[in-house]
């Protein structure tokens, strides 16, 4: 074994995760191992479990091929790692009732949550799960959340962005991976928030309070020192909890693509032709994790699921549209994860060295990809050259699906309709020859009175 | 009375002093500086609360005791005549 440090993992001195090829690994040292050990064996770990909260983990005996540490665990390895500015509104929302709900079972068995990052929730199979294990450590009765801020930052402060404000907190949030800091939050708010006793709670007073201080730097050591009531702390999270709860998305209710689904130009047959298509190729291929590029409002998706795919993640750049798959994986519980994400700018490396919040290729490796109605997108509506455009679509996965558009199509002509056709290279032979040259194509099928053409693919081995 | 006014001078004052200082001023501190502010008031109202609760149940026991002494024989009386 040859285990290899996460360059993300070093904030913490107390533990870092290791990678040893696709096993992961954790190593704890002095405090924080024996912190780990009490809350292995406290009821809080069986409370947490049994709520289906928490990673998995095991306790590694054989470590002599291992550096020194106190305690090695050894994680199942998750098959999908997302950060929070790729999260919807309301995916953001339920890690933040989630993050709120560990800590109120935490704390109901004695133990809290050092820290507050939205990086330790992470979906398996749709479901949040908790996977941080050193955060927990045995509550002190009067000692404070230290985690308030972070929390504010990374759940919070984006939330209340969209709620409060109707701005999107992914392009924010990217640039500022470590969350929108409360004191940009408070340049943006008015009168009417210094009404609202949460804003004047979690938003408005800690950067008063702050700015106050400032000048007496002793005031800290005594608020510090005095002692915050249990009761009191439960009091501020089950408030968080309340106000996060209700908290909706402002604004791109109506967005073009959050629409496409009602009136796109499909007629019913076209519609049955593609559906007939997507589950003929997912019983054949059984993905355990299937990436919808362009996923709208998740019909396909949700298809997938229904046909046998293990999990999806969805990836657009439309705002209503992932609302939609919000709401779509919601009502049927699905274990589906849209993410908001620009094909043509997808997160890149960034943190220290550009490599603590990895680009999202190293974090996502799908067997399948569904590709559709994506294409034209990128080739019409981006400029970028279409054998560049179907070699990215390939090289996600081994296998998948990806449809092209022809620029007769009411969707291509809407998006030419402000600019020259400057695209003599885009056509069905060039698609059908450029696809050819990175990958073996399995099956073609048209789509009926349409122009448009399904291609099944898998990665050619040369 | 004197106590009552010192738990109000004592969470009054820095709200007050607090809302009057200047909004730009250079935040040098840790940034974490105004969450354990922000508990150190929920602190001090949670104390003051407790404080008053304990004054006010002192002064309902003197007050409903004091009330209540002469009815309680008066209420017997009719039953222990005969």
């Amino acid at each position: 074994m040859n285990p290899e440090r996460v360059p993300g993992s070093f904030r913490d001195p107390g533990g870092q995760v290791y990678r040893s090829g696709d096993r992961i690994l954790r190593a704890l040292h002095g405090e924080a191992a024996a912190a780990f050990r009490a809350f292995d064996s406290s009821r809080c770990l069986g409370a947490l479990r049994e709520r289906g909260f928490l990673v998995g983990f095991e306790a590694l005996r054989d470590v002599a091929e291992l550096p020194a540490a106190d305690l090695w665990l050894e994680h199942p390895r998750l098959a999908v790692i997302s950060h929070p500015y790729e999260w919807p509104f309301a995916v953001l929302r339920e890690a933040a009732l989630f993050h709120l709900d560990v800590q109120l079972v935490a704390l109901d068995h004695g133990f809290k949550l050092r820290d507050a990052s939205a990086y330790n929730v992470q979906f398996e199979r749709g479901l949040p799960l908790f996977i941080d294990l050193p955060s927990f450590a045995p509550y002190v009765e009067g000692e404070h959340w230290f985690g308030h801020r972070q929390f504010c930052e990374q759940f919070l402060n984006p939330l209340l962005l969209r709620a409060r404000f109707g701005v999107p907190h992914h392009a924010w949030y990217r640039g500022a991976p470590d969350g929108i800091a409360t004191g940009d939050l408070y340049e943006l708010c008015g009168w009417r928030d210094w009404l609202s006793p949460r804003h004047l709670m979690h938003v408005l007073l800690p950067v008063r309070l702050q700015r106050w201080a400032s000048r007496r730097p002793s005031t800290v050591g005594h608020a510090a020192a005095r002692p915050l009531p249990r009761t009191a702390l439960r009091a501020l999270l089950e408030g968080l909890r309340a106000w996060i709860g209700a908290l909706t998305p402002r604004g791109h209710s109506r967005t073009t693509w959050s629409e496409y689904e009602s009136d796109n130009s499909y007629e019913a047959a076209a519609r049955q032709v593609k559906h007939r298509v997507i589950r003929e190729f997912v019983a054949a291929r059984k993905p355990r994790l299937m990436l919808d590029v362009g996923c709208n409002s998740g019909e396909y998706s949700a298809l997938a699921l229904d046909e046998g795919a293990t999990q999806v993640v969805g990836l657009d750049s439309d705002i209503g549209a992932l609302d939609a798959a919000c709401e779509r994986r919601a009502r049927g519980r699905l274990a589906l994860l849209p993410l908001y994400m620009d094909v043509a700018n997808p997160s890149p490396g960034q943190g220290w060295r550009q490599q603590e919040f990895p680009r999202f290729n190293e974090r996502v490796q799908p067997d399948t990809v569904l590709a559709l109605a994506v294409v034209h997108h990128l080739a019409l509506g981006r400029n970028i050259p279409l054998a560049e455009v179907i070699a990215t679509l390939v090289s996600q996965a081994g296998a998948g699906l990806v449809e092209f558009v022809p620029k007769d199509d009411p969707t291509a002509r809407r998006m030419l309709a402000l600019k020259r056709d400057i695209f003599p290279d885009y056509g069905a032979e060039q698609f059908s020859a450029q696809l050819a040259r990175v990958a073996r194509i399995v099956a073609v099928t048209p789509i009926p009175s349409s122009g448009r053409v399904i291609y099944e693919f898998e990665r050619d081995a040369r | 009375v004197k106590g009552y006014r010192g738990i109000l001078l004592q969470l009054l004052l820095p709200i007050c002093l607090m809302l009057a200082a200047p909004a730009d001023a250079q935040a040098y501190l840790d940034p974490g500086t105004g969450s354990i502010l922000l508990q150190g008031l929920i602190a001090a109202v949670a104390a003051a609360v407790m404080v008053l609760r304990g004054r006010w149940i002192r002064l309902r026991d003197f007050l409903f005791r004091r009330g209540r002494k002469p009815e309680v024989p008066t209420d017997r009386q009719p039953q222990d005549e005969p």
